[in-house]
């Protein structure tokens, strides 16, 4: 190529490739003290470890405590740790600004309860798709350094630790412990692509963590997600078709019904983050969550955009920040009459509410043309009610207090009850489970389990609130009356 | 010139599973740290290169601490490596 082409405009490169800024160095002496040499460029200033650690405690401090309620009443924070490097460095700025560990302000540590929990995943290395058995043995090796590692973290800090393994989101009795391991593999496994599985964990976790503060009685759960993480949900979120709940994914705080999902690290970047955790000499057990169920930078649409994300993050060390700030601008779709997605829990559309009204007005007026011989054939069979309406409904809720008994019914799952992105979600399946669509008497055949039995029981839940609605919703007053 | 360079956050098993690597040019007391990265990317990995290097610099979402100091207070990869650094590769993709 000559000069004189190099000066000519090029359509070959034009767009496809942006090149970084150069950066240039900057001066090494910290932008506070103006005396120690600094460690970290933060934003644009370049800081010492001693006023980086100082910054980032207040911050991470003023993030936790914007979200309480009463300032007298004792703070109850459930903090989910996965063992990875965000999470591990969220226990210890924790424990910093409540005052463990030898720090200052212990009176503040009466005013926090604080437990640490950890959703076990190692069952599901079976899906992983290792190469050898040495792999399958250093994962294990790795999985129990880990918990060893966080439990002596959790003791270190007072903090009580529960290892809760993620197949107890089929129940948790200990005398089925294999059956269920073997329900969350094969329900893994009927998944084809990657991006699925990676959703279906997450989905599990949180709801797994979801009943875990339930039943513990916290009212907050904290998350490690750090800006990075969260700039990659934005983006992959909505490539999913779950859009209409990005803003309350991706921001500080998610209201689960009456759990907080806090995300205290969305202000810091990974690279804060690792720095934070380095200087601290944490042992570093990388745990390759998204890497459990593909091999490489393409194997899954949330892999795709963390790639993307950090790209342009190379591009321009802004990038981050500002989507964050831009999505913090968008409505948060959470009211009164907000209807929760029976897997997810993400909130419905106003569209999807209104097909869910429809559909139980037909599922009702088809029920009540056939009470009689469906209610009679229910009590025989429960596989000649294909609608599974409120008869089945309620023979299903009261297997809901007989663990083994629920784990068989989990697959009627109402397709209106569910956001679009897990009625995709569902499509993805090898046998997709039965999705109810319309109402009818038709016989199904009963399909292998594969949801947990909480899908189903959100689901029903739902639909009979729906239902109850719409026969009381003549006698209903309005505010103004 | 020698050099110290650690690998952690899943980067060592590209590195034949070690953590830290010494690397001795007798000839040179000086190097760019770009040519640094592509010499390491030519000679020292055996699979998958771009796991570590694209567009001859290093891969972004992998985070450069030199002498445990963030790279981007260096310029980046435009830093010009001396004669006993360290440099630290840590793989911030897939974990945390």
């Amino acid at each position: 190529m000559t000069d004189n082409n190099q000066l000519t405009c090029n359509t070959e490169d034009a767009g496809d490739n942006l090149i970084p800024t150069p950066k240039k160095a900057v001066k090494k002496t910290c932008v506070r003290c103006k005396e120690k040499p600094s460690i970290i460029l933060f934003r644009t200033d370049p800081m010492c470890w001693d006023c980086y650690h100082e910054m980032i405690i207040k911050k991470f401090k003023l993030n936790v405590t914007r979200f309480r309620d009463n300032k007298k009443d004792v703070e109850r924070l459930m903090l989910a740790v996965s063992g990875g490097v965000s999470s591990r460095v969220m226990m210890d700025l924790v424990s910093h600004f409540i005052g463990g560990n030898g720090s200052k302000g212990t009176k503040a540590k009466l005013f926090f309860k604080v437990c640490v929990v950890h959703i076990n995943i190692s069952c599901l290395d079976q899906v992983s798709g290792r190469a050898t058995e040495q792999d399958h043995l250093d994962h294990a090796q790795r999985q129990a350094n880990l918990v060893r590692s966080l439990e002596e973290a959790a003791q270190q800090y007072e903090f009580p630790f529960y290892n809760i393994p993620l197949e107890n989101i089929y129940g948790c009795d200990e005398s089925n412990k294999k059956e269920r391991q073997q329900m969350l593999i094969d329900s893994f496994t009927q998944f084809t692509s990657s991006t699925s599985k990676e959703d279906i964990l997450e989905h599990f976790r949180n709801q797994l963590l979801f009943e875990t503060a339930h039943s513990l009685g916290f009212n907050k759960i904290l998350f490690g997600t750090s800006s990075n993480r969260l700039a990659t949900r934005l983006l992959s979120s909505t490539s999913k078709g779950r859009g209409y709940n990005v803003p309350n994914e991706t921001n500080m705080v998610d209201q689960h019904k009456d759990i907080r999902f806090i995300q205290p690290m969305r202000d810091f970047l990974l690279k804060e983050i690792h720095i934070y955790h380095r200087k601290m000499s944490f042992i570093d057990y990388t745990n390759h969550n998204v890497l459990l169920f593909n091999n490489n930078s393409k194997g899954s649409i949330n892999a795709l955009c963390e790639k993307f994300i950090n790209h342009l993050q190379d591009i321009s060390n802004q990038t981050i920040h500002t989507l964050l700030r831009s999505v913090d601008k968008l409505v948060s779709p959470i009211d009164e009459n907000s209807v929760s997605c029976s897997i997810c829990c993400a909130n419905l559309s106003e569209q999807e509410i209104k097909q869910l009204e429809q559909y139980s007005l037909a599922l009702k007026s088809s029920s009540s043309s056939s009470t009689t011989t469906s209610t009679s054939s229910c009590k025989s069979s429960c596989n000649n009610c294909s609608a599974s309406s409120s008869c089945c409904s309620t023979n299903n809720n009261n297997n809901n207090n007989n663990n083994n008994n629920s784990i068989q019914l989990t697959n009627n799952i109402h397709k209106p009850t569910l956001c679009y992105s897990c009625n995709q979600l569902l499509r993805d399946v090898k046998q997709p489970p039965v999705l109810t669509v319309v109402p009818s008497d038709s016989t199904t055949t009963p399909t292998p389990p594969t949801l947990p039995i909480y899908v189903q029981k959100n689901s029903t839940v739902l639909l009979k609130s729906y239902q109850l609605r719409n026969e009381i919703k003549d006698f209903l007053l309005d505010d103004d009356e | 010139m020698k050099v110290k360079i650690e690998m952690t956050g899943g980067l060592e098993i590209l590195f034949k599973n070690q953590k830290n690597h010494t690397y001795e040019f007798k000839d040179r007391d000086t190097m760019p740290l770009r040519e640094l990265v592509v010499w390491m990317r030519d000679t020292q990995i055996q699979e998958r290169p771009e796991l570590f290097v694209e567009d001859s610099t290093v891969r972004p979402g992998i985070l450069v601490l030199i002498n445990d100091a963030d790279w981007e207070l260096d310029g980046g990869i435009e830093y010009i490596v001396e004669d006993g650094d360290t440099l630290s590769f840590i793989s911030t993709l897939h974990g945390g």
